[in-house]
């Protein structure tokens, strides 16, 4: 069974609009007392120094567990110096221990990689990196309020794979405001032109509480220009009193949930959703295009040339355990998922204090794994083995759930063939109209 | 304790004027209750009273009271719904009692429902009382509100009581003022039982509680009693009183107010205004005024889920134990599938019982659109009510629908805009009145059709939450009406047929059928929308198909918050009403509601 762990590191050197991570701006105090915090958890669980309510026995840890992936993501994690990184990964790798032909993934941010530091994190044992590319045009980069251009992008990859790297995995995103399908084209080409081995096209999704979704909102421009006083480029403020700006930092690295937050916008004109549509139209271009060029379609937004998916996401689809250690990390073990407190002094002081940072645990009944093992098998362009689910989940799929599936196959959402049952093109763009049948 | 020193008075007054905050003083001075043991509110006892901030339910609560004169006085405390749904049940506690308090708010002065309970209140002789409260509030002008009760009521208002419940200041003025000026009940504990019923409820363990003046006579265990209107005869288990708390006592005598338990399992046999007399000696008149209440708006409650059918059949004959006001008649809806034809009192009545079938019952219902009763005469000069728009026959020879004159009380310069709402609402002027300087009477007749959903939110809106109103039902007259049918994927939506005034048919036609594509969430397929009258289409509407609904991002593993995403997703799904293929929200029904 695949057991992986994903590290999480919480800074940026700026909040993009879209996003609404558990991040915040990038701050050097903060920075070693984090990465403190970290290595002492990485250290508990080797240990099985577990702070309840992780269910397993006290001093019994995972040293005698071997790791087959490893996926440190963000944030940025690449915003920390090569220093740092190679002191945190160097930890990780002595601290736990990984399969022979592990894989192990660092998000990157072609704004943040110098030569030195891509080096210092290939050579401590990371062998896979995501670059955040989002565009190759600059001015849907600038929209969505990236730091790097286009040609940072196609520079980061070169010296990515100066550094070593051969495994590198390029982000997209599409659906972006004022973005032509023509645009949309020459990125992937381009990217493509990369020889990436990885693709992920990411649907730009307006989640509330993020700028992007101020933005699109009609009347909720000030026309106060930014005062950074608070914390970097991130425009947000906790209850809009500048003069408690400066200790609520932490503020920033809870997740954006659109309560307690005001946001002071720099002029800035609205900004329309494209058309569904066009939406639609991208997304299948990319899918026509991309295995054109030889990539699989492996997950709905994921492609890859064949033996390059990527394991570490594979296992979210596949149900298998993970850990997660750091600022909000999620972790999946023995039927629980868990996750951090996403308040960066609470975690810190909780784990310098021996405490639990976990803040919730939920039971995964039955029923609830049943239907997590359809929406996430789902996922995967290859569906769900029907022989497999029925060992895993120990029912017969199509008997338990009959009539909602000839209803999403009549409905040409669905289709069944020999022992699969998966997602048709259609189906695809209407995942959750499937996925909701069986929750 | 003699009859003489009885006194039974109501509370009468606007909503929020004050009146449920002055009864917990009064039961809190008399002791009945101490400050400690005071929950708020103790009169209104169903937590929807309390949410809504209104009565529901009259209630009657005996107080010793040591008055300034050194005697001891009992003085019965009839409280009174303060909804204008509810006007019967308000008339017949008015008729229990000999005097009233008229609670006036000192900020906002007289108001609708202030003028007909006053009117009321002076129809049944009863001694007003009026009571200027909330005088602790900066606005508060008590001088103009007594000038506006003596120009409206034409009560003399020169020795009205000046008071805050709130603060608890002038409340033991109110309870001396009740003593001198309310009378004494009279009465003949020797004449035949003549008791009035003003309120009943059934209680799980004794069966019915019936509350009730008594006029003449005696009653205790043992009598048998005759309920006059039911023709029914019961023999008494249990007599008592509320102090609030319930409390036996041997008997109840001519004058008192107090419980009558008797074996009684059904409150359809205890309906408010029927009189009670003895069985073996018969009172020769019983109390004036009895009516058969008939509800005046109706409804169709069907469940979300058709499983749910057998649950709300036992909620709604549950609710009815309580209620004898309000009726149901199983009815199949193409649309819809089994449910309830619900007739209610008013609409607050429909919201009130819909809330608790909900809240109390874990059920998921769709209303339709409420609609009044109208009475159609068919070619062969058969009379039918129809309570049903689905059910309008195609021929017919004339319609009539329920008219009501609509009470409205508002400052001056809001009359221009609330002549042009009434005159939307298709309504005549009857009457024009200033009340002083800058307050004005109208009294419209209206359809009452016409206001039943938001003409009293409009009425607010225009004023600026300054008018109020009240009505009541005037009769029924013929009107130039059509039934307008919704069309979804070219079937009828009998649950959407709607009756209109045939001058404004094509119009609301449009309306309804593109706030209908507003409502309907895109689903897999197009959905076509058509409004008819008769075989005409007469407005048409689409929704496109829904093509994507996709999760794209990995959110680090975050798998809990994919599912929470997709179980909203599924609630919203199982809120809507499956016909056919189409999946209706609640909204659609009501939406025929929500257009001009």
């Amino acid at each position: 069974m695949v057991f992986s762990l994903y590290v999480h590191i919480p800074f940026c050197l700026k909040r993009c609009i879209y996003c609404d991570f558990v991040s915040g701006i990038y701050d050097p105090e903060k920075e070693g007392a984090y990465l403190q915090a970290i290595k002492k958890e990485i250290h508990n669980i080797s240990y099985g120094n577990y702070p309840s309510p992780i269910p397993l026995p006290q001093g019994e840890g995972v040293r005698g567990r071997v790791f087959s992936s490893l996926y440190i993501g963000g944030g940025t994690p690449t915003v920390l110096s090569a220093d740092a990184l190679s002191d945190l990964i160097t930890c990780i790798f002595k601290q736990l221990s990984f399969v022979k032909n592990y894989e192990a993934t660092i998000e990157a941010n072609p704004g943040t990689l110098g030569k030195e530091k891509l080096s210092a994190i290939f050579s401590s044992g990371i062998n896979r990196i995501s670059i955040g590319v989002q565009s190759f045009n600059d001015d849907e980069l600038n929209l969505l309020g990236r730091l790097h251009s286009s040609h940072d992008a196609e520079q980061a990859v070169y010296l990515a794979r100066d550094a070593g790297f051969e495994n590198i995995g390029i982000d997209l995103i599409y659906g972006i405001p004022e973005q032509n399908i023509e645009s949309w084209k020459k990125t992937l080409e381009k990217a493509v032109n990369l020889k990436p081995k990885h693709i992920s096209t990411y649907e730009l999704t307006v989640e509330k509480g993020t700028l992007l979704y101020e933005y699109m909102k009609a009347d909720a421009y000030a026309t106060n220009n930014t005062k950074n006083n608070n914390c970097g480029s991130c425009h947000s403020r906790v209850g809009g009193n500048p003069e408690q700006s400066g200790k609520d930092m932490d503020s920033c690295f809870r997740r954006n949930d659109g309560k307690g937050q005001r946001r002071i916008f720099k002029e800035q004109h609205k900004l329309i959703p494209l058309k569904e549509e066009k939406i639609i139209e991208m997304y299948n271009y990319a899918i026509d295009y991309l295995e054109s060029e030889g990539f699989v379609h492996y997950e709905i937004s994921n492609f890859a040339l064949p033996d390059y998916f990527c394991r570490h996401n594979l296992n979210y689809w596949d149900r298998g355990e993970y850990y997660g250690v750091g600022l909000g990390a999620h972790y999946f073990i023995k039927r629980k998922r868990f996750h951090n407190t996403a308040i960066l002094d609470d975690y810190i002081n909780l784990i310098s204090a021996d405490k639990s940072p976990v803040k919730e645990t939920e039971e995964i009944t039955e029923d609830k794994a049943m239907s997590e093992a359809i929406f996430l098998g789902l996922r995967k362009t290859t569906g769900i083995n029907l022989k497999t689910f029925y060992q895993t989940q120990g029912s017969d799929i199509l008997t338990v759930y009959h009539k909602e599936i000839k209803e999403l196959q009549e409905a040409g959402l669905l289709e069944l063939r020999e022992d699969n049952m998966r997602l048709t093109r259609k189906g695809l763009l209407l995942s959750n109209e499937v996925f909701i049948k069986f929750i | 304790m003699s009859e003489n020193n009885i006194r039974n008075f109501s509370i009468i007054a606007h909503i929020d004027h004050g009146k449920s905050t002055l009864a917990d003083r009064i039961l809190e001075l008399t002791g009945a209750l101490s400050s400690r043991e005071m929950t708020e509110q103790v009169l209104d006892s169903m937590d929807l009273e309390k949410e809504r901030g209104i009565t529901i339910k009259a209630h009657a609560v005996r107080l010793i009271y040591k008055a300034i004169d050194g005697k001891d006085y009992i003085l019965n405390l009839i409280d009174t719904p303060g909804h204008v749904d509810f006007s019967y049940e308000v008339s017949r506690s008015l008729a229990s009692c000999e005097g009233a308090l008229l609670v006036v708010d000192a900020t906002q002065g007289v108001e609708a429902q202030t003028l007909t309970n006053a009117y009321l209140a002076s129809e049944y002789n009863l001694e007003i009382i009026p009571v200027i409260n909330k005088i602790d509030l900066p606005g508060a002008d008590p001088e103009r509100v007594k000038n506006q009760i003596e120009e409206s009521i034409g009560i003399d208002s020169s020795d009205a009581l000046l008071t805050s419940a709130k603060e608890g200041i002038g409340i033991r003025e109110v309870l001396e003022a009740i003593v001198k000026k309310v009378p004494p009940p009279g009465g003949n504990e020797k004449n035949p039982l003549k008791a009035l019923i003003f309120d009943s409820w059934f209680d799980n363990y004794q069966g019915v509680i019936v509350l009730v003046r008594l006029f003449d006579g005696k009653v205790k265990r043992g009598t048998k009693i005759m309920l006059v209107a039911a023709k029914k005869v019961f023999e008494v288990i249990e007599v008592g009183i509320f102090t609030p708390v319930k409390k036996p006592v041997d008997s109840l005598k001519a004058g008192e107010v107090g419980y009558i338990i008797a074996g009684i399992r059904d409150v359809t046999n205890t309906k408010i205004g029927d009189t009670i007399t003895d069985a073996e000696n018969p009172v020769s008149e019983p109390c004036a005024g009895y009516k058969d209440v008939k509800p005046m708006v109706f409804c169709g409650l069907y469940p979300t889920e058709t499983n749910q059918y057998e649950t709300l059949k036992n909620a709604l004959e549950k609710l009815r134990l309580n209620d004898s006001s309000f009726n149901f008649e199983p009815e199949t809806s193409v649309a819809l599938g089994f449910g309830f034809r619900c007739g209610f009192l008013g609409l607050l009545h429909m919201e009130i019982v819909r809330e608790r079938l909900e809240r109390e019952f874990g059920l998921e219902l769709i209303n339709t659109a409420p609609t009044t009763v109208y009475r159609v005469t068919k070619p062969d000069g058969e009379i039918l009510f129809i309570d049903n728009p689905s059910k309008l026959p195609l021929q017919y020879e004339k319609i009539e629908e329920p008219f009501v004159k609509v009470t409205i009380f508002l400052p001056q310069k809001y009359v221009g805009q609330i002549f042009e709402l009434c005159q939307e609402k298709r309504g005549v002027q009857k009457e024009f009145n200033y009340l002083g300087k800058e307050r004005v009477i109208v009294i419209y007749e209206l359809p009452l059709n016409e206001i039943l959903w938001d003409f009293y939110d409009k009425l607010k809106s225009f004023s600026s939450g300054y008018a109020s109103m009240d009505y009541e039902f005037i009769g029924y007259r013929e009107s130039k009406l059509a039934r307008l049918d919704l069309l979804i994927n070219g079937e009828i939506i009998d649950a959407l047929s709607l009756i209109v005034h045939k001058d404004r048919a094509y119009d609301k036609g449009k309306q309804i059928a593109e706030k209908l594509r507003q409502v309907i969430p895109r689903q897999l397929f197009e959905i076509v929308i058509q409004a008819a009258i008769g075989n005409k289409i007469i407005a048409r509407e689409a929704i496109k198909a829904l093509r994507k609904n996709v999760l794209a991002k990995c959110y680090g593993g975050d798998i809990t918050r994919k599912r929470k995403l997709l179980e909203k997703q599924k609630e919203g799904k199982k809120k809507m009403k499956q016909v056919g293929k189409v999946g209706i929200p609640q909204e659609a029904f009501l939406a025929v509601l929500k257009v001009k």
